[in-house]
């Protein structure tokens, strides 16, 4: 009985599997393809100048273009076409006519305007478009004063970035670091702030005291820094609005390598005690430092997780200088960096995903990254002298210097430098002299 | 030759520090197992090679065999050629609504220069307005649509018409020209800036006016099913009527499938016109479905992101990459079979990165 139930069961799902066949038959089955591939090129992207109805618009239109397109090409992820090519002049002020765009193989075009308010001000108006598609991926307008307009062309331009790639872009943002010049004897040494692209250069000191290791507040607002001004190196606090200066607390000892907490209410350091180097943490508000590491060994260049809730630092503790990630607020620390040779100034990228660090290893050195667990570990570039990794704010793109060798009492030369989380795309930043330790600020907003 | 010495020395250096070791307490057992042991390697030196050599052909033929047999019937498709009929009949009713309708659009546009760029586009509503928010610069951001509520009511119309007129009129020409010949005549267009500027003018009225419209109109539909409805839905009694008689013939012997070969050489192509956003967080995991209409004459007409509800940024921006992969130079037009339009006009690709990362 049983077995008669279970064929007349299996009868019927048989039927039932077969009537689903026949009915889905008559359509013809929809064409399914996996494309596993691609290319990595840059995208041609069109950026016409933007248009205006005065000489002096029209002029700052061609200038917002240009800063656009360098921003974007400079990130290696797009090529702007040259504006010789272009076919419709969209200027004229008509809206774009993408078979034009497509016969230049443009896949993305911006068009924009400027136009005066009569109060001194302008409106700057931009669209992005996806030529294939023929249909607008963004449009804001922005209005401001005219000295401003360099800000805006940076803001556009992470507004195309963003809506191209899905991430943040980076292009408003400064850079302050250190600036160099001099024998290598009497080496001055400034601070000095600028754009992300080189733009607007302002040196901070004038070079009286030795500065080193700046680095910003998350608000963009306030740099700590290691300072000789006071005879001995210790941790200071400037805003950079105001030029005030500040020393972070009046410990015995050296104080060293500051950097702000994510959310920036705490300063974390390194303080020399008795031969050994520990780790502290120091609320801004009380001004109550407090030790996070413990011992005799040297524990140096603490550097926040995002989510503010772990810490990595360097430490020499196991024999040589390896990375160590602890909780912030302190405790056992677990080693991550495992290769060979040393590591050091590890900086936990802004999305938390990776590590940044410098190795030297076999007379050479790198600047690599790793995950928070040590795994993965990916050297970017390698030089007689690279140091000083940090990250633009998107955790896409990494700033560093590199140096030459010194010789005959000249002081080596060095350079700030960029390049992309995949290795790609290694590019030199503009400074009028010699520059390292750079730190990328958050966006300017 | 030079495998079969290598391992002939390094089974022996292993072996003689075992021997040594037990020669001077067990020297017969000793000698018979080390001769034991050299006897097997032997063996396996000798059975082992040749075992090598044959498994490559084998896995070679059904490899070849496939190709040989797949050939064949690609090229029976093709002896129906599709682009006469699907070049000529796009032209066609391109030609009668663009004129008149869309003149009329662009009066009111020239007088302001810079907002004339706003009133045609301007109201995307979907996208702009949830980004309007999130920046506030020291200048405060507003939405372009806001302005432009300006212009056409008489633009529905002529909207499917000028699109195609967009797709059709680039598309036609890359057909016959080279890349090389393109670059030239890309020279000359820079050699003869004035003459060119004037040439296309008289003659982009009627591609001019499309654009704008067709965009207005697109706008107006607020989301992008919609729009796509709109367009596909005129031409594809054309075209599918144009794709009937042709592939009457071809359809029948084939069943409903492409063969692998066939499916190959439009993945192929679509490697080389998927630029893979790799930078992004999680690239890899990344997949993404793309619905494509394509034409009879083989260019993608309408590209549509499956699961478009995302908000992602950066699966939006991934979504986005590979649905303009339809529409790169390299892909238009697709390769697709001739004879088969009733099986790829209506395509689904699923597009991911793990190969690359």
């Amino acid at each position: 009985m049983t077995r008669s139930f279970r064929m007349l069961g299996a009868l019927r799902m048989a039927l039932a599997v077969l009537a689903l066949l026949l009915a889905a038959s008559p359509a013809v089955a929809q064409l399914r393809l996996d494309v596993t591939r691609g290319k990595v090129e840059p995208m041609p992207i069109a950026i016409p100048p933007f248009a205006g109805s005065s000489a002096d618009e029209s002029k700052t239109g061609r200038d917002i273009a240009q800063v656009v397109s360098a921003d974007l090409e400079r990130s290696g992820l797009f090529r702007p076409l040259d504006p010789q090519s272009f076919i419709q002049n969209v200027s004229a002020g008509e809206g774009p006519r993408f078979a034009d765009w497509r016969q230049i193989n443009a896949q993305a075009l911006v068009t924009g305007s400027i136009q005066g308010q009569g109060d001194g001000r302008y409106r700057v108006e931009f669209r992005l478009w996806d030529v294939g598609a023929e249909q607008q991926l963004a449009g804001f307008a922005y209005t401001t004063t005219r000295q401003n307009w360099r800000r805006i062309a940076h803001i556009i331009a992470d507004e195309i970035y963003k809506r191209i790639t899905g991430e943040e872009g980076y292009f408003d943002t400064r850079i302050v670091y250190i600036a160099e010049s001099g024998p290598a004897e009497h080496r001055e040494k400034r601070l000095a702030l600028m754009d992300q692209d080189g733009a607007n250069h302002q040196y901070l000191t004038d070079g009286r005291a030795l500065v080193l290791t700046p680095r910003f507040s998350p608000s963009a607002q306030e740099i700590t820094y290691l300072s000789y001004a006071g005879g001995t190196p210790r941790v200071y606090l400037r805003n950079i609005d105001s030029g005030q200066q500040e020393a972070l607390g009046d410990f015995p000892g050296m104080t060293f390598a500051p950097r702000f907490s994510p959310e920036g209410n705490r300063i974390v350091f390194s303080r020399t005690q008795n031969g050994a180097s520990n780790i502290y943490a120091l609320d801004l508000r009380t001004r109550q430092p407090m030790r996070l590491t413990d011992g005799n060994a040297i524990d140096t260049t603490p550097s926040y997780a995002p989510d503010s809730s772990r810490i990595v630092f360097n430490s020499d503790r196991g024999g040589s200088q390896q990375l160590y990630v602890m909780n912030a607020s302190g405790g056992e620390a677990k080693r991550i960096s495992f290769g060979s040779g040393k590591y050091g100034t590890p900086v936990w990228s802004p999305r938390g995903d990776l590590i940044a660090f410098t190795k030297i290893d076999g007379g050479s050195f790198y600047i690599g990254v790793m995950r928070p667990d040590g795994s993965g570990e990916r050297l970017l570039t390698e030089d007689f002298l690279v140091e000083g990794p940090t990250w633009a704010p998107n955790g896409r793109v990494l700033m560093y210097f590199r140096g030459g060798r010194s010789g005959g009492g000249r002081a080596a030369s060095s350079r700030l430098f960029t390049i992309d989380l995949t290795g790609s795309n290694q590019r030199e930043v503009n400074t009028p002299g010699d520059a390292s330790d750079p730190a990328w600020s958050p966006l300017l907003r | 030759m030079s495998a079969i010495t290598a391992e002939r020395s390094v089974p022996p250096a292993a072996a003689t520090p075992e021997t040594s070791s037990a020669s001077e307490r067990m020297p017969r057992s000793s000698i018979a197992l080390s001769a034991g042991l050299h006897i097997g390697l032997f063996l396996l030196i000798l059975l082992g090679l040749p075992n090598l050599f044959r498994h490559k052909p084998a896995e070679d033929m059904p490899i070849a065999v496939d190709l040989v047999t797949i050939a064949p019937e690609t090229r029976a498709t093709q002896l129906n050629p599709f682009r006469p009929k699907p070049e000529t009949k796009p032209e066609a009713p391109i030609a009668p609504p663009a004129p008149k309708p869309e003149l009329k659009p662009e009066p009111p546009v020239p007088a302001p220069p810079p907002s004339a760029a706003a009133p045609p586009p301007a109201p995307v509503p979907p996208q702009p307005k949830p980004e309007v928010k999130p920046t506030p610069p020291p200048p405060p951001p507003k939405p372009v649509e806001a302005q432009a509520p300006t212009p056409p009511p008489p633009e529905p119309k002529p909207r499917h018409e000028p699109q195609r007129v967009v797709h059709h009129v680039p598309r036609a020409e890359p057909k016959k020209t080279d890349p090389a010949a393109f670059e030239k005549m890309l020279k000359n267009l820079q050699a003869k800036k004035p003459e060119t500027v004037e040439a296309r003018k008289p003659e982009t009225p009627d591609s001019k006016k499309p654009s704008p419209a067709a965009f207005d109109s697109l706008l107006k539909n607020l989301t992008r099913e919609q729009v796509a409805e709109a367009d596909d839905a005129p031409p594809r009694p054309h075209k599918l009527a144009a794709a009937a008689a042709p592939s009457s013939q071809p359809k029948a012997p084939l069943g409903a499938q492409l063969t692998a070969s066939e499916m190959d050489l439009l993945r192929e192509q679509l490697y080389h016109c998927w630029n893979v956003p790799i930078g992004a967080r999680d690239a890899r995991d990344l997949v993404i479905e793309i619905r494509v209409s394509v034409g009879p004459d083989g260019v993608a007409q309408q590209a549509k992101i499956i699961d478009d509800g995302r908000v992602d940024p950066i699966f939006r921006a991934a979504a986005e990459s590979a649905r303009r992969a339809f529409f790169a130079p390299e892909c238009t037009p697709l390769r697709v079979p001739a004879g088969k339009y009733e099986l790829w006009k209506d395509l689904v690709v699923s597009f991911s990165p793990k190969d690359l990362l």
